[in-house]
């Protein structure tokens, strides 16, 4: 997994936050996750890939902060629904990035959208996944790249 | 093959020639016979106009006598009467014997003799009754009409008497005959329809032969058909392999095997083209050779065995979503090959195999090759360093490198937050840096400094974000997994030495390498340390025994130059001998039990500093150290916590070498003795059980 | 007995080629190193079967290929190249060679090879 890669993803988030009305998002210092441990949050957006890279990408907030986002952009029904979606839509965002950035070759798969810690995800055992926190407002998000070394 | 066509339909054909054969013959017979029967009806109508005429014969010979004064109507029935009698005489003579009379309109008709029996005796009875009739009617008529000719009236006199008396028998012979003949046209037709029928009956039988053979045939042929259509499903539904035909427009065939389908994930295959089944799944370069290779194949000159080399698609990754959506790459293998039918290729059969497993089984076979190359570059690194301080040395870089991590996972949001986070991250991979080197592990030495370097980029960086951390991150993984790597090898290469310590008693081994680590460890840190060892290799000991032994020392080498010998410069100024000693002794005890006693001439454990040190990791409060007795507090020497020096240097480690010592003892049910004196030095005695006893103890 | 010509741009394998090939199948008639040469000595000794290599050289293979087939469309042709490009190696097909053997080979692969162009009978 070169650092390219992982920096595409980490721009696919930075650009959704960089269109809402609030600016301010910063990246945190990179850090890894244990072995097999996913790291969540609230509510996590996953994405599959497949392709010469195996794994997952995902992005994981807690509800204030997607509460909050959502009104920034003008969405006053901060409902479990709305919420949901937009943690999608950011997922979405970042395959769609990743998929224009990377080529063809990396295969992304929808998004799904988990509550809670990802019991399901399926992490790869062997290697440990990159974990970039999202600052926004007073909040930290995470976008997390998983995926299998060869 | 034409000859086969004839073999399959010759009984049809014969049956169809028997069943035209026999409608014939019913046919013809019914035609002979019909006109049999209409001759046979026309003598039935003579033999009816001969009993009429007998009458007639009597009548006008009875009018000619009536008439005996009116000479015109006498004249009138003796004409009548010539032309019964000639009537009736010749149809007698054609029904006797056969030939020609005239029938009602004047035409002459052949009659054939009658048949002997009945009708021929009734003839004859007939015959023998008219030829005496006749002659006197002939005699009768050659005399004129003249009644007064008495001649005539005799002679009529004697052909009235005549046919009074024989005229009744006249009538019934010829009734006799036309009943006879009447019965033998009855026969006719009954033989007739009997014909007719057995012939239709033959016929309808014949009918139903050709019906229930062709049937049977149709259905057998059906059965045939569908037995092999079933097959041909079979087939289509179980292998293993997608199989398709294509014509030279590279259309897809109406049957394909169902592997097919599930290759593709879409059923909608049929008559579609093979362009559209790869769309989007390869690129436009390969399918337009995969276009052109396939039309190659079209090309009857070209040689099919020898152009494989060029088949675009015979390893071609593809990327397929799945029934939810899901992509899944995929490794196939297209092969095609020519259908010839009757001398012209019909077709190209395309077999679809997924090798996805092939493929990656040789890829994970290409890694492990490559890991097990890198592994062997790590072997030999680790074989270059001291074996036994291998495993120290990745617990302790798997401990930092985590530590790094840690510090990376604190939030930090602020310039100077992660400038802070650079500065901690420093010592840390420069104190792993420093192990590595001290130990020639040079791969990892050369990572720690790409480390440092990308850290000095950073710690100049006046804009320093998170995200410039990135590269960081990703080469402390990289560090990890070499470290995990050899973590790995180690545990392989203990399980090997423990198969290889399969002889119990190991040659007598060598320890040299005590003073080689001293020597290393002191210089580094400016002391000069002497290692005495006695009684090491009295013993012929068991494998097990000499590696706990000489992991034990090692520790407490390493633990008495770092913490209990003091530098050159320190001894000399407290008129001690600036090399100082190490003693290593090792002996059996009367009860079978090991002693390992090591001593050293430093400064000794000071109890004060463990006490401090153990507040200040939060081992002990203040009130409970200052209720601890000395022996209580050199206990803590050996808790994973503690660690008297001051900084983490290269050599010494965080506090693990005596909780190293303290695992291993227990381990093997020992037991530690410590005896220390400030400025003398320690004295560290080691009781392990018998062997014997480690024998029972395992089993 | 058929009569041969290798056309390739490296001595090497005309060599290997030379080499390999059974006598009593085939008699070496002409070499060539390049389109050009093939040419002018197919014109001359009339080779029934011919060895080719695609990238040449003063007239490349395919159009080499091209020029032999007007001369003799019944002659074979096999495409004996090292070539990363599979197009290439089919356009020469469609041109009129019959076979293809990717470099490098073997002595028995450039046999069979040479065998299997000559006894093929066409569909």
């Amino acid at each position: 997994m070169s650092e390219d890669k992982i920096q595409i993803f980490i721009d696919g988030v930075v650009r959704y936050f960089n269109h809402t009305p609030d600016k301010s998002v910063q990246v945190g210092t990179p850090y890894l996750a244990e072995k097999g441990k996913p790291m969540a949050l609230d509510m996590t957006g996953l994405i599959g890939v497949s392709g010469p890279d195996k794994g997952c990408v995902y992005f994981s907030a807690p509800r204030v902060l997607l509460k909050h986002l959502l009104l920034s952009i003008g969405e006053p029904d901060t409902s479990e629904a709305n919420l949901v979606d937009l943690v999608g839509e950011v997922a979405n965002t970042i395959a769609g990035n990743a998929r224009a950035s990377l080529g063809k070759e990396f295969m992304i798969s929808v998004p799904v959208v988990i509550e809670g810690t990802p019991s399901t995800l399926h992490l790869p055992k062997n290697s440990r996944a990159y974990v970039i926190p999202i600052n926004w407002k007073s909040y930290t998000a995470a976008v997390a790249i998983c995926l299998e070394e060869n | 093959m034409q000859k086969f066509g004839i073999g399959k339909y010759r009984n049809i054909i014969v049956s169809v020639a028997l069943f035209l054969l026999l409608d014939a013959s019913v046919l013809l017979t019914n035609f002979y016979m019909s006109f049999q029967i209409s001759e046979d009806a026309t003598a039935v109508n003579l033999a009816g106009r001969q009993r009429m005429l007998s009458q007639r014969i009597m009548k006008s010979l009875l009018e000619t006598d009536v008439s005996l004064f009116n000479s015109d109507a006498r004249q009138n029935a003796l004409d009548e009467l010539q032309r019964s009698v000639n009537l009736f005489d010749n149809t007698l003579k054609a029904f006797k014997n056969g030939g020609v009379t005239t029938d009602a309109n004047g035409f002459p008709v052949q009659l054939n003799p009658a048949d002997p029996g009945k009708a021929q005796n009734a003839l004859n009875a007939a015959d023998e009754i008219w030829r005496p009739f006749l002659a006197g009617i002939k005699l009768l008529l050659l005399q004129g009409s003249n009644i007064d000719n008495p001649n005539f009236t005799a002679r009529l006199q004697d052909a009235v008497q005549y046919g009074t008396a024989n005229n009744l028998e006249l009538l019934r012979l010829m009734n006799e005959l036309t009943v006879a003949l009447e019965d033998k046209a009855t026969a006719k037709a009954s033989r007739l329809r009997m014909i007719q029928t057995v012939g239709m009956s033959l016929a309808i039988l014949n009918f139903l032969l050709i019906l229930f053979h062709f049937l049977k045939q149709l259905k057998q042929s059906d059965a045939i058909i569908e037995q092999s259509r079933q097959e041909t499903e079979e087939i289509l539904e179980t292998v293993n392999e997608g199989l398709f035909l294509l014509d030279e427009h590279l259309t897809i065939g109406q049957q394909y095997s169902k592997k097919l389908t599930q290759i593709f994930h879409r059923e909608d295959i049929a008559g579609t083209s093979f362009q559209s089944l790869l769309k989007s799944l390869i690129s436009e370069k390969d399918m337009s050779t995969a276009e052109s290779f396939i039309k190659l194949l079209f090309k009857p000159t070209v040689n099919q065995k020898l152009i494989g080399e060029l088949n675009p698609l015979n390893e071609i990754e593809i990327h397929i979503a799945d029934d939810n959506g899901q992509y899944q790459s995929k490794f196939l293998n297209f092969q095609f090959s020519r259908v010839v039918v009757t001398g012209t290729i019909s077709h190209v059969l395309a077999t679809v195999s997924d090798i996805t497993r092939q493929v990656m089984l040789s890829r994970d076979l290409d890694n492990a090759r490559r890991q097990s190359e890198s592994q062997m570059e790590l072997l030999s690194t680790i074989m270059h360093a001291n074996g036994d301080l291998m495993p120290m040395f990745v617990r302790n870089s798997v401990g930092s490198l985590e530590k790094i991590n840690n510090i990376l996972k604190l939030p930090s949001r602020s310039h100077v937050q992660h400038m802070g986070k650079v500065h901690q991250i420093y010592a840390l991979i420069h104190g792993f840096k420093g192990e590595a080197t001290s130990l020639g592990l040079t791969p990892f030495a050369e990572l720690a400094h790409k480390f440092e370097d990308q850290l000095e980029a950073l710690a100049t960086n006046e804009n320093l974000t998170g995200n410039d951390f990135l590269s960081l991150t990703v080469l402390l993984n990289q560090i990890l997994r070499q470290l995990d790597a050899a973590e790995k090898l180690l545990e392989r290469l203990a399980k090997l030495s423990q198969v290889a310590a399969q002889p119990e008693i190991a040659e007598k081994p060598d320890w040299t390498h005590f003073q080689n680590l001293a020597d290393d460890m002191a210089q580094r840190q400016g002391k000069e340390v002497e290692i005495v060892c006695s009684g090491l290799n009295d013993y012929p000991l068991p494998a097990e025994l000499a590696s706990t032994v000489n992991r034990l020392c090692i520790q407490f080498i390493r633990n008495a130059i770092s913490h209990g010998i003091e530098t050159v410069q320190d001894r000399m100024d407290l008129q001690k001998t600036p090399r100082s000693e190490i003693n290593i002794h090792f002996c059996r005890l009367r009860s079978g039990h090991w002693r390992l006693t090591v001593q050293d001439d430093g400064a000794g454990i000071n109890t004060e500093q463990i006490r401090l040190k153990a507040i200040q990791s939060g081992l002990v409060t203040e009130q409970q150290s200052e209720l601890m007795s000395q022996k209580q507090l050199i206990a803590l020497i050996f808790s994973p916590t503690l660690s008297t020096q001051s900084a983490a240097d290269m050599d010494a480690g965080r506090g693990m070498g005596m909780t190293v010592i303290r695992d291993l003892v227990k381990d093997q049910g020992g037991k530690i003795n410590v005896a220390t004196r400030a400025h003398m030095g320690s004295t560290f005695t080691i009781t392990l059980p018998a062997a014997t006893n480690l024998a029972t103890q395992a089993a | 007995m058929q009569k041969l010509m290798i056309v390739d741009d490296s001595n090497v394998i005309r060599s290997k080629i030379r080499r390999s090939v059974q006598s009593e199948r085939f008699k070496l008639v002409a070499s060539a190193s390049n389109g050009a040469e093939a040419i002018t000595h197919f014109k001359a000794t009339k080779p029934d079967v011919v060895t080719m290599d695609l990238t040449m050289p003063n007239m490349d293979g395919i159009a080499c290929i091209e020029q032999l087939i007007r001369l003799n469309p019944d002659v074979l042709i096999l495409v004996v190249s090292a070539l990363s490009d599979k197009a290439t190696g089919i356009e020469a097909l469609e041109k009129g060679a019959r076979g293809f053997l990717l470099k490098p080979f073997t002595e028995q692969d450039i046999n069979a090879a040479l065998l299997e162009l000559t006894d093929f009978l066409y569909v």
